[in-house]
């Protein structure tokens, strides 16, 4: 069925790529192309279990380095048709999904209605939380990754669907309301503790309906989210506890941002709630950072609390983070963070049996980002 | 051989300010430009242009190699280039828009935005002429 639907809808960026080309003669054709892209080593101080940076990760780094945990190469390009018609794709290599690999991460024809007003169809972002639209593009933030307690939960990044989005200013500020409505496929890696291992299939999201409002004044930016999505979940290797699972989930998140430049402020709390109860937990994180020049240190911290019948026995999950951005170069810049993390965290699989979950691992990070 | 008497430090250190303020002053006159039909502009609103954030105006920018670039941006968003790079990437890969075009220098600014309504350029107030309109001055 997806597969049916991405043809579809590859069919339809066809269809309005061959209908805005008499436009292209009159207009011109614009075409853009620019990526993003990370570098990074990640190294785990651990030898009782597998640190990685999501859900779709089934390895990662278990006391050595590990370049793919956090390394990643998009490309976009943006071609606009004239008269309101443009398309716009991506694709993205990174660690997810079952390997190393090349996906199409967007893939999508819009329609610009007014001044205000586009439609999109096609693969889009799913944009559940704060900064999950740019959560790829490491250029774009202070730090290393978006904490894991709160961003963990959403590991889908694109859907195919469609998406409105208005955006209109009013007395200084920047409204921006964007609904979405779309399905998704992913796999994900899972482990339950003791010692049963790691645990992975292939999880289908289907019914993603979502609503994302902000406003942005000056160096303000507030924003709402609320994603609902059908989970159905099954296991290449379920052992007999584990059944297939298949509930409704729901994330609601407020989050609030000051950057003026020098001083940035960023806070964001999550909560998710599932029509089983089983998978229910309340998540946030406070990051604060000071720009220098080239240099910005910042610090972060990210709290979750489980709440859930199946993970109500898993302690919170806590991170300290620490870390160094430089703008080293034009369009490069290269980031150190240092972060003490709880064996409670979902970042951490394949833990050995026996392991205590409140006990804290030291997780150092290297990146080196570029947009171009 | 100078002698550094506290009056002689005062008078080399007002010179050192005097110079300081002239070259200021040269680099400070930057005007924001607009087509001859478009209505002025608040400090906040050329931020907002050249952040992203406006859903009208279309920013345009000089060459990287421009010193007024750098200036520019400095003035009107309190933010380096590197900084004003980030924003707008956030900017492109959530779909949003595209950066600014680049044009090479205040004469093609002044043509573009001679041309088309919703165009916002800035060049050195000595480069204005009455083909397009001031819609901001950094002074």
């Amino acid at each position: 069925m997806a597969r049916s639907l991405l043809r579809y809808v590859f069919s339809l960026v066809a269809a309005v790529c061959a209908a805005a080309g008499p436009a292209r003669a009159a207009e011109g054709l614009d075409l853009r192309f620019s990526g993003y892209g990370t570098v990074a080593a990640t190294y785990a101080d651990t030898h009782r279990a597998l640190y990685r940076s999501s859900w779709r990760q089934g390895s990662g780094s278990r006391g050595r380095i590990d370049p793919g945990v956090d390394s990643r190469l998009g490309g976009q390009v943006n071609a606009d048709f004239g008269g309101g018609w443009s398309a716009v794709a991506q694709v993205l290599a990174v660690r997810r999904d079952g390997g190393d690999r090349l996906d199409m991460e967007w893939l999508y024809a819009q329609a610009q209605l007014n001044d205000e007003l586009s439609v999109r169809v096609g693969r889009l972002v799913l944009p559940a939380f704060m900064l999950s639209d740019v959560r790829n593009v490491g250029y774009a933030q202070h730090w290393v990754r978006t904490p894991a307690e709160v961003y963990f939960w959403l590991p889908v990044t694109s859907v195919d669907g469609a998406q409105l989005l208005y955006r209109r200013a009013w007395n200084g500020t920047t409204f921006t309301v964007q609904p979405t409505v779309g399905q998704a496929d992913t796999r994900q890696y899972f482990d339950f503790g003791g010692g049963h291992g790691l645990f992975s299939g292939k999880a289908s999201f289907r019914n993603v309906r979502g609503l994302n409002l902000s406003a942005e004044r000056g160096p303000w930016t507030l924003r709402f989210g609320q994603t609902v999505v059908d989970v159905h979940q099954n296991w290449d290797n379920a052992p007999p506890f584990l059944a297939p699972l298949d509930f409704r989930h729901t994330f609601t998140g407020l989050g609030l941002q000051y950057d003026d430049g020098a001083l940035l402020v960023m806070t964001e709390l999550v909560n998710t709630d599932t029509s089983d109860g089983s998978f229910d937990s309340r998540s946030g994180y406070l990051s604060v950072g000071h720009r220098f020049g080239p240099w910005m240190p910042y610090v972060t911290r990210a709290h979750l609390h489980n709440a859930g019948t199946r993970i109500a026995s898993i302690p919170p999950s806590i991170t300290s983070a620490a870390g160094l951005r430089w703008d080293a170069w034009k369009d490069v810049a290269v980031k150190g963070q240092v972060e003490r993390t709880r064996l409670s965290g979902q970042q951490f699989i394949a833990l050995d049996p026996g392991v205590d979950r409140r006990g804290s691992v030291t997780v150092f990070t290297l990146a080196l980002e570029f947009v171009f | 051989m100078a002698t550094w008497t506290p009056s002689a430090f005062r008078r080399h250190l007002a010179a050192v300010l005097l110079a300081a303020c002239a070259c200021g002053a040269r680099a400070g006159d930057i005007v924001v430009i607009v087509h001859p039909s478009a209505p002025p502009m608040t400090k906040d609103e050329v931020e907002d242009v050249f952040l992203g954030r406006s859903v009208r105006a279309m920013p345009v920018d000089q060459a990287r190699s421009q010193p007024i670039r750098a200036e520019f941006y400095g003035r009107a968003t309190g933010r380096d280039l590197a900084q004003v790079k980030a924003v707008w990437s956030r900017v492109i890969f959530t779909g949003k828009g595209l950066t600014p075009k680049e044009y090479p220098d205040a004469a093609a600014v002044k043509r573009i935005v001679a041309d088309s309504p919703r165009a916002v350029g800035y060049i050195e107030k000595s480069a204005l002429d009455p083909s397009v309109k001031v819609a901001y001055e950094f002074n």
